[in-house]
């Protein structure tokens, strides 16, 4: 089953809109709840009125503020720093500071636009831009929500050793995750003070003790379903404490089912998006390429509360100094409060931000070195026995070679910098060039943080004659309720149609930790095959018995127990239905506990050590081109190279690197959220925020690379968010290629072309570009 | 009250009746009062796709179209009428098999995207699909997938008919 392009589970309900997502679902005597929002972006509150002449009958109304919260007040999170309501000082524009529900949307709507939040204003900092620049001159008003040192080495010395020095910066923006699905969240009151919260939501177990606080109770009363998500990307791993927390104060008040379905400028508006960061290196290298030394300074805006930006930042540090062997490193990265929503998790968490910065500067330094970009990275790319930033030694699942290499050969790579590029561009109308992105992603939880999880599964052998998986790990697309029964199948030798997934429901399933990370096939599907493997024994055990035939002579084969010497005995689903039945039994539980390898090291404080169990390695290689008029880039080819370990379904790994190229390309041109003066987002909408379509998506061309990693399930890595990394920085460079400048800061739009070219920084082009006006 | 309009549809092959408000949206109407959920509301003006419907033939979007505006009489497709379909079987088909399909959220509207444009075309190369498709945002899969399947379906369609 490992291996096998086994058609999604989902798939067949999903075409048919047979699948039902949060929005689809209604309750009787449900209500519609709606938030209430704060109109500036930082001030104080000083009263929060209901209109009675807006021709609002507030006696069919259900309306809250922070007061009427029973239990904790703020979202427990890494801290619990952020309201579920504001009550006194509001730090974003946009932020709750009530909550309406009523019988009909229109209502509700109605209501919310009846309530009157009074404020008096308070200064504001808005922009990256202005977080940097108090950064840079240690200027007051700046609010740390974490900071991260990584390195080793004396880094002075080893740039005052070096040939060639290079320094600059480099900005990327928020990036909307623009699922297609908004976020939504139900609470529906079952009696006996119990509730159920079920919704859009990649983690039940964060949502679950969040809201349980909120409202003053425990686990045993307060349960939370993840149903089918249409797409997440990190975008509804933290946002769903908060609108789950207000659907269930209003349920709690109500004594009524209550569903809250954001509209999608609400939801670009107000829900996370991915850290707008700024980073400088000053980078160091030999006249023959070899690397000495690099100091990175970065600063991540966090946005107004801390909620997930100590890991961001921490997984984006970690990797900033790129895949790289360097003698002396050190990476100094902060995150900044801004008064706008607070950002979060988005694919990458942290690590296309730095990647972005350090993928761009490499090829500035190869080229100051006198080298082939590609030939430079190759030279100083980490190898099995290298010690990262964090002093991580590498072992043999290093792929960073492979990569590199199946990427620049199917890109043919080399041939088209030599053909294509600034110098060879004559006096056409467009300039091509090709550019590459190295990287790697740790998979799984940063440093201790699968020790501190501890993820727990379960597997129940049951007497319909299935296998049930029992994780908190949940289907937001990406395909895990189709690979974990893979994993399952191939283990303990079932046909995978008897393998099915439970609901991902904290009353029935026990804790695997959140579904991110790029974690899910490789810790939560590595325990499973522990379970697995413990039931294939005792199934096999109780059947030897019972047939009176030596255990250690049978085995499973095609979904048959038959002995060594071949004789079938009978199919393993019927043999489990008769054996539970002699037993009494309903099920059989197999439960399995993750721990961390021991020789696995780290240190959080200092963050040196073994910064991630084992890496995914990857290599993008973009083509573009430039039309000289319009300053409009086309990407009409990508090839990406992906080391995952093992690829359990091809399929579905294929479309996890396509997607995640394909978003990385919109971040690369044309995805920018844009701050007001008021502190609102100025595109808030698809009409505004253009997300890539058919039409400007290239040809992808995929290549699966395995070196196997021994703990994953044969042998898998995390795979979802690498594919992240690599899109940006490739066509930025691919874009220097052709057009001979450098556009430091995300999007590459055709304005910022227009003023590089104009600027006079421009190579060749520019020139001529010049010439011509 | 304003005056309540009535009008009857034939939507995947059923007569069906529906009575509304004047100025009700389709995608409205679809999806509270007809039960058709593989109508979804993406963005709610026009960009996304996901509440893409066929009306007599041609591809509509539900967000943008009052109720109102839908001849009595008309003939409506949605994702939940594929399965009777020949062209909607061999789309699923397809898709099933390309992996074209990750969220789902966007895959009914993309498959009656496909079906429109191969009732039109029965081989339609890939720049044809990649423009009929251009109004159906998928953030999942990167599209290849889906472009693939829809030509596919488009082949397997050609191999039957010969």
């Amino acid at each position: 089953m490992i291996g096998r392009n086994v058609t999604r589970a989902d798939s067949q309900d999903k075409m048919a809109g047979a699948t039902r997502y949060t929005a689809d679902i209604a309750y009787p005597e449900m209500l519609h709840g709606v938030t209430v929002r704060a109109p500036m972006a930082h001030g104080r509150i000083r009263a929060i009125r209901r209109r009675e002449d807006a021709g609002v009958d507030w006696s069919r109304i259900v309306f809250a503020t922070a007061q009427e919260i029973p239990g904790q007040k703020t979202v427990q999170m890494i801290q619990a720093d952020m309201p579920f309501l504001a009550w006194d000082e509001v730090l974003y524009k946009g932020e709750p500071v009530a909550v309406v529900a009523a019988p009909s949307p229109a209502e509700a709507e109605a209501a919310r636009q009846a309530v009157v939040v009074e404020m008096d204003p308070l200064p504001t900092i808005l922009t990256l831009e202005e977080l940097v620049r108090r950064h840079e001159q240690r200027a007051p008003g700046l609010e740390e929500l974490s900071r991260w040192h990584v390195g080793h080495g004396d880094v002075a010395a080893a740039l005052a050793g070096a040939d060639v020095v290079l320094e600059d910066s480099y900005t990327t923006p928020h990036q909307e995750q623009a699922y297609l699905e908004t976020n939504a969240m139900i609470a529906v009151p079952e009696g006996d003070g119990r509730m159920r919260v079920e919704g859009s939501l990649q983690c039940p177990y964060y949502v679950a003790p969040a809201v349980a606080k909120m409202l003053g109770t425990d686990l045993d009363h307060l349960h939370v379903r993840a149903l089918p998500m249409g797409g997440a990307f990190g975008g509804k791993e933290d946002f769903p404490s908060l609108l789950g927390g207000h659907a269930a104060l209003l349920a709690h008040l109500s004594g009524r089912p209550v569903r809250m379905v954001l509209g999608r400028a609400e939801d670009v508006a107000y829900t996370t998006k991915r850290h707008p960061s700024w980073t400088r290196i000053r980078a160091g290298a030999k006249r023959d390429g070899t690397l000495c030394g690099v100091e990175i300074d970065t600063v991540f805006d966090g946005g107004a509360y801390v909620t997930m930006s100590p890991v961001v930042l921490s997984r984006g540090a970690i990797h900033a100094a790129g895949a790289y062997l360097w003698p002396a490193v050190s990476i100094d990265a902060v995150a900044y409060r801004s008064h706008t929503p607070p950002n979060g998790a988005f694919r990458g968490f942290g690590v296309p931000q730095t990647i972005y910065a350090i993928e761009c500067h490499m090829d500035r330094l190869a080229r100051a070195c006198g080298m082939e970009p590609h030939i430079f990275r190759m030279k100083n790319r980490l190898k099995p026995g290298d010690r990262t930033a964090t002093s991580q030694i590498l072992d043999e699942t290093v792929a960073s070679r492979e990569v590199l290499e199946a990427a620049l050969s199917m890109s043919g790579f080399e041939e088209k910098r030599r053909t294509l590029g600034a110098a060879r561009a004559g006096g056409g109308r467009v300039a091509r060039g090709i550019g590459a992105a190295f990287y790697w992603h740790g998979a799984g939880f940063t440093g201790g943080g699968e020790a501190k999880i501890s993820a727990r599964v379960a597997l129940d052998l049951c007497d319909d004659g299935r296998a049930h998986v029992r994780v908190s790990s949940t289907e937001m697309g990406q395909g895990s309720h189709t690979v974990l029964p893979q994993v399952v199948a191939e283990t303990l030798g079932l046909p995978l149609e008897r393998v099915v997934v439970d609901p991902p429901d904290t009353a029935l399933v026990p804790d695997s930790g959140p579904t991110v990370a790029s974690r899910t096939t490789m810790i939560v599907g590595g325990e499973l095959v522990t379970c697995a493997r413990e039931a294939r024994a005792r199934l096999l055990e109780v059947t030897a018995r019972r047939l009176g035939r030596d255990p250690g002579r049978l085995t499973v084969e095609a979904g048959e127990v038959r002995t060594t010497e071949g004789e079938v005995l009978g199919e393993l689903g019927p043999l489990l239905v008769q054996a539970l039945r002699e037993e009494g039994a309903r099920r059989w539980t197999f439960e399995s506990q993750h721990r961390l390898a021991p020789h696995i090291r780290w240190d959080e404080a200092t963050h040196t050590g073994d910064a991630y169990a084992t890496y995914a390695w990857g290599c993008t290689v973009a083509e573009v081109e430039v039309d000289l008029d319009l300053y409009e880039v086309r990407v009409p080819r990508v090839w990406v190279a992906a080391d995952i370990g093992r690829a359990v379904n091809p399929v579905l790994a294929r479309g996890q690197v396509e997607g995640g190229t394909l978003q990385a390309l919109g971040y690369a041109l044309s995805e920018e959220v844009g701050v007001r003066p008021d502190g609102g987002l100025l595109r808030h909408r698809f009409q505004t925020y253009i997300l890539p379509t058919t039409l400007d998506s290239p040809r992808i061309e995929v290549r699966l690379l395995e070196v196997p990693y021994g703990r994953g399930p044969g042998g898998a890595k995390g795979l979802g968010e690498m594919p992240m990394n690599g899109g940006a920085p490739a066509v930025a460079n691919a874009i220097e290629h052709a057009l001979g400048v450098r556009i430091r800061d995300l999007p590459i739009t055709a304005e910022k072309i227009f003023h590089a070219l104009g600027d006079g920084v421009g190579g060749q082009i520019g020139a001529e570009k010049r010439g011509l006006s | 009250m304003s005056e309540q309009i009535q009008r009857s549809w034939k939507i995947n092959n059923k007569t069906r009746e529906v009575r509304f408000a004047p100025l009700a949206r389709l995608l409205d109407v679809l999806r509270d009062q007809l039960g058709l959920l593989s109508l979804k509301e993406g963005c709610g003006e026009g960009e996304c796709g996901a509440c893409s419907v066929i009306i007599d033939g041609e591809l509509q979007l539900a967000c943008l179209v009052a109720a109102a505006q839908v001849d009595d009489g008309a003939s409506l497709i949605t994702a939940e009428g594929l399965e009777a379909l020949e062209l909607g079987r061999r789309l699923k088909r397809a898709f099933d098999r390309q992996g074209a399909v990750q969220c789902g959220y966007c895959s009914p509207a993309m498959l009656l995207g496909g079906y429109a444009l191969l009732s039109e075309r029965s081989d339609p190369d890939e720049e044809e699909v990649r423009a009929a498709l251009a109004g159906h945002l998928c953030r999942c899969t990167g599209y290849s997938t889906i472009v693939a399947a829809v030509r596919e379906a488009a082949q397997s369609g050609q191999e039957e008919g010969a």
